[in-house]
């Protein structure tokens, strides 16, 4: 008897810790980092509205789905990266999530205006970062 | 238990879960958190039962295999093989929780689990651990495994997203295992070997079936 409640109160501080901690974090991720209408490239801002108007938009596969979207590549290089092939490439999400991708998908990658997402058709999705915020040099 | 209905069990229940995993992933609105669901209710509710039905251990990480393996074949939501790692994932994190003794919810461990709330308390442990265990696997071994890059650094930054996803597992899961063990009996098998797994075969190919047919025929 005695150890059953101990093993409730030892289950209910768990849970306790796990409910709260795990509801901070997804009220962290909730909190936009940045400016959902822009995207930082390289410390250049670009609308999303004007990515779309001013660019033009391919259709192509990833993962035997279809979508429409802009080069990333040339966006990267528009906006003045040098010597793209010796960096990576750090994007963001307004969420915080974030991944690393070298030039190679970069190049072959795309922005979406759905969800406003970064696909890349050489990787899982995993690697694809939706609200896109940032895309930094490191 | 005679192993072969065991095999039988492994074989039914995870493509039953499978067979959900791929239907339920196609269906489910991008507001809902259809991971943390699948996760955290189906799949930890399938293994919950199983686990309560036969008593068996390691018989939820078979069954893991089998819907992951089922799961590979389904192209939904673009990552396969994230979703095919993180359930095979969940049901190593499943056993390595559940064949303590103390957890033991099939009737014959030192301290009986019963009661409905320590259910709920295991549940929401049990389902924030597996699916957020899960998800990270998934960031690690996805990369490794198909070209892509893995760094410590993403990894660290984005736990705030891989723990803030389990909230909703935990959730569910308060309420699936309370509800798979609390509704089931261990098993005691009164029908025929024969009829058990002509059932068994048969509602395990009807799974298969329904995946290839519904992705790849239609």
């Amino acid at each position: 008897m005695a150890d059953a409640r101990k093993l409730n109160l030892m289950l209910a501080v768990t849970a306790a810790v796990i409910l709260i901690g795990s509801f901070g974090a997804l009220a962290y991720t909730f909190m936009p980092q940045g400016d959902p209408d822009i995207v930082s490239i390289n410390g250049v801002d670009y609308a999303w509205d004007d990515i779309f108007n001013d660019r033009e938009t391919v259709t192509f596969t990833a993962n035997d789905l279809t979508f429409e979207g802009v080069s990333l590549g040339e966006l990267v290089l528009d906006s003045g990266v040098q010597n793209p092939e010796s960096h990576m490439f750090r994007l963001t999400g307004i969420d915080g999530y974030q991944k690393d991708v070298a030039w190679n998908d970069i190049q072959g990658g795309y922005l979406t205006l759905e969800k406003h997402r970064a696909v890349f058709p050489s990787l899982t999705q995993s690697a694809w970062v939706r609200d896109l915020a940032s895309i930094e040099v490191v | 238990m005679d192993k072969y209905r065991v095999l039988a069990g492994i074989i039914l229940f995870g493509s039953l879960w499978g067979m959900l995993e791929c239907m339920l992933g196609e269906v489910s609105p991008s507001w809902f958190p259809g991971g943390a669901f699948l996760g955290g209710f189906i799949g930890l509710g399938l293994m919950m039962l199983t686990r309560r039905l036969y008593g068996t251990m390691w018989m939820q990480l078979g069954m893991a295999i089998v819907a992951g393996a089922l799961r590979f074949w389904a192209p939904v939501g673009t990552c396969v093989i994230c979703s095919a790692l993180a359930i095979m994932a969940e049901g190593l994190v499943f056993e390595f929780i559940f064949n303590r003794p103390v957890f033991n919810i099939h009737g014959s461990g030192p301290l009986n689990v019963r009661s409905a709330k320590t259910l709920a308390l295991l549940g929401v442990i049990s389902g924030f651990v597996i699916y957020t265990v899960g998800y990270m696997f998934t960031q690690i071994m996805t990369p490794v495994l198909t070209g892509g890059i893995f760094t410590w650094a993403n990894f660290t930054h984005n736990l705030p997203v891989m723990v803030g996803a389990g909230f909703f597992a935990a959730v569910f899961g308060a309420i699936s295992v309370p509800m798979a063990v609390l509704s089931m009996r261990p098993l005691h098998l009164s029908v025929k070997k024969r009829v058990y797994y002509r059932a068994a075969a048969g509602m395990s190919a009807c799974c298969w079936l329904l995946v290839f047919g519904f992705f790849h025929l239609v």
